[in-house]
């Protein structure tokens, strides 16, 4: 008797099981993403076997970001985290992760992935860093997502992130991501022509920028970047300081100015109107937000690059 | 009092002589610290009851944070405030908390400031004006209530957010007490209920029910039961729109005593004015609900302060404030009169490692 219900316990507990992990292995795992970049690569490379959201809507400087309990929900039902990593969130990623409370997907757990852990970091600083810098990221410059090459050498990571939360799909997605890369580089090589073509190369491609967010842009584009309208990174310039940047840069004859859409609007019509340039304000994150024009990547590296030649006619007129 | 100068040593400590110690640890074990520092000054205008005050710091606090190992991980927390003139350090937390034990649920054990209301479970440093409401200073005791506590919070991973707090604290005594208090005939007990929705031009709103309870030594029931809410439109660094408000009422039965219930609110909307320069208004609202005057009839007896607060803050570590404060007191339906004016100011900041902040 006592043999026969050890066994109808087992076949019992086996089945509970086995109905548990065939269910588990139905649903799609969830990769939740901080900002629309990464989601767009992680959709491009995971394909339709995971469902990916972004916890951003592309329109935030995710510098600054509230600990939403929106954002908690979400990632506590995600099978696999992804932040830029090299300290961009971490001014509200930490929390969200802990309210969340969930093992697997806390930093060192097998569902955290850090697109930041797989790229040589530029402008990392040399000497010790502390706040009267501003605010300097320690880890380097984490702005690489506008670089094709270096976003597509970063999205690796959510490869082996899906692969270590369902070991069964392994191996899965190497032919997307090779075919990810190639059209990365492709997408970056037709792009750094499209600029030959509009003469920025060499003396005509050096830029000013806001904040030090294009320094990886750059480096794909074979662009330099003179100077910056910030003073110190992350905070707000003085008129003084923008004077000193407008009379450089029209000195140097240097006729390309970016800045992010987050960058505050009052700064940049003040810069505006002190130098006599134009600034190309452009969009640096993909958004499906409603009246977006850059939905996809290519169409955001696209339309910076536009930006690029056109502001760069429009000022070399004015500097003539 | 040996806590007290068992926390000072370790501050002093801390701070002068193991810094390198510190360092270590902060490589190795991922200590982190900070300081922060509240300056607050306060000159009557026009006063009746009170006496012109100093300017004072009227608090510091040193944190260490660090995880304890896979599972757990530590606050602990000393705070200086003046009391007669002198700042006597004394422990504000220690705290062991999990993320990690039981998925989706968070467990907070030791002494800490209990997870309810909103000022209660922010440090006054970040508090968003200077001075602290009258519902906060006659139900929390001015700065919050803090206490030997066992905690859980729940958090569910559904579409609607949805967090669930429960948690009960020593309850020897409620708010600041220099003795150790007597038994409760019930400890301190508490939760809070939060959700969350999204608001037009990309807003959010966040509000929770809350509930405290405790029965003292003496019989005395005190019941609160109260709403919090916070609304928050953000722009990169700047939140051009803030609402921030609570309301509560405090339900207090004694033996062979009638019952005694008292209102009090606060409401505090901030617009940012330029890049780091913020102005906001805060108006408080205070009322026993059970007064009545010599013949026996129901009289109601409110006061009121407002606040006009005009805050500068060149970083999220730094802060200075001015305002100007109206006291006013209302009797039966009388037109309210303004007993008090004052003007206020504020520096704090904060060095070190100063964790992100709740919503």
């Amino acid at each position: 008797m006592v043999h026969l219900l050890a066994v109808a316990v087992a076949l019992l507990s086996s089945f509970k099981s086995f109905s548990v992990n065939a269910q588990i292995a139905a649903k799609k795992p969830l990769v939740i993403t901080t900002t629309t970049d990464l989601a767009w690569a992680a959709r491009e490379i995971l394909g339709d076997a995971v469902e990916v959201r972004s916890l951003l809507n592309g329109r935030e400087d995710p510098h600054f970001v509230d600990v939403r309990p929106d954002y908690v929900a979400q990632v506590a039902q995600a099978d696999v985290v992804c932040a830029v990593g090299l300290d961009l969130e971490v001014g509200w990623l930490p929390k969200v992760i802990s309210k969340a409370a969930r093992r697997e997907i806390q930093p060192g757990g097998r569902g955290y992935c850090d697109f930041g852990s797989r790229i040589q970091a530029l402008d990392k600083p040399l000497q010790q860093v502390d706040r009267s810098q501003g605010d300097v990221h320690p880890q380097g410059n984490p702005h690489y997502w506008l670089s094709p090459s270096v976003l597509a050498q970063a999205s690796r990571e959510v490869i082996d992130a899906t692969e270590r939360v369902r070991p069964e799909l392994k191996g899965k997605f190497e032919a997307r991501y090779s075919e990810f890369k190639r059209m990365m580089l492709g997408l970056e090589a037709r792009l750094k022509a499209r600029l030959v073509s509009a003469n920025i190369t060499g003396e005509q491609a050096r830029f000013a920028e806001y904040h030090r967010e294009f320094s990886y842009f750059a480096r794909s584009f074979e662009l330099t970047s003179h100077d910056t309208l910030e003073e110190k990174p992350g905070l707000s310039p003085s008129a003084g300081r923008l004077g000193k940047v407008a009379t450089g840069l029209r000195r140097d004859k240097i006729t390309i100015v970016l800045a992010a859409r987050t960058a505050p609007t009052r700064v940049i019509q003040k810069f505006e109107e002190i130098s006599g340039l134009k600034v190309g304000v452009v969009s640096v994150s993909v958004s499906q937000a409603p009246g977006s024009d850059v939905e996809t990547y290519p169409q955001l590296i696209e339309k910076i690059i536009d930006t690029l030649i056109a502001v760069s006619e429009k000022n070399a007129a004015k500097l003539r | 009092m040996r806590i007290k100068r068992a926390s000072a040593f370790a501050l002093a400590c801390s701070v002068v002589f193991f810094a390198p110690l510190c360092s270590a640890l902060a490589d190795t074990g991922g200590l982190k610290t900070f300081v922060a520092v509240d300056l607050v000054g306060e000159a009557f205008v026009r006063s009746k009851v009170v006496s012109p005050r100093e300017v004072e710091v009227r608090g510091v606090e040193v944190f260490f944070l660090a995880p304890v190992d896979p599972l757990f991980d530590a606050a602990v927390g000393i705070a200086a405030h003046p009391e007669n003139g002198v700042s006597l350090f004394e422990l504000h937390e220690a705290t062991l908390s999990s993320s990690k034990l039981i998925p989706h649920t968070q467990l907070r054990m030791g002494k800490g400031f209990l997870y309810i209301g909103k000022l209660n479970r922010i440090h006054q440093h970040d508090w968003p004006f200077i001075d602290s409401p009258e519902v906060q200073r006659s139900f929390f005791d001015d700065e919050g209530v803090n206490d030997l506590l066992l905690e859980v919070t729940v958090n569910t991973p559904t579409s609607m957010p949805f967090e669930a707090t429960a948690g009960v604290a020593k309850g020897w005594v409620y708010g600041h007490a220099h003795n150790e208090g007597k038994r409760p005939q019930v400890p301190t007990h508490y939760s809070r209920v939060q959700t969350f929705f999204d608001l037009p031009l990309g807003g959010a709103l966040q509000v929770a029910g809350n509930y405290l309870g405790r029965t003292a030594s003496d019989s005395v029931q005190t019941q609160l039961f109260g709403v919090d809410l916070t609304a928050k439109w953000r722009e990169g660094r700047r939140v051009p729109l803030l609402l921030q408000g609570e309301v509560w009422l405090r339900r207090v039965k004694a033996p062979q005593v009638d019952r005694e219930d008292a209102l009090g609110m606060y409401l505090f909307p901030q617009m940012n004015l330029l890049d780091s320069l913020d102005f906001g208004i805060r108006f408080d609202q205070f009322s026993v609900l059970t007064t009545e005057d010599a013949l026996g009839e129901s009289i109601d007896i409110s006061s009121y302060r407002i606040v006009p607060t005009l805050t500068y803050k060149p970083s999220e570590f730094s802060t200075f404030r001015i305002a100007y404060a109206w006291d006013l007191k209302r009797r039966g339906d009388a037109t309210p009169n303004v007993t008090n004016s004052s003007l206020l100011a504020q520096m704090t900041y904060v060095i070190g490692a100063h964790p992100s902040h709740e919503f």
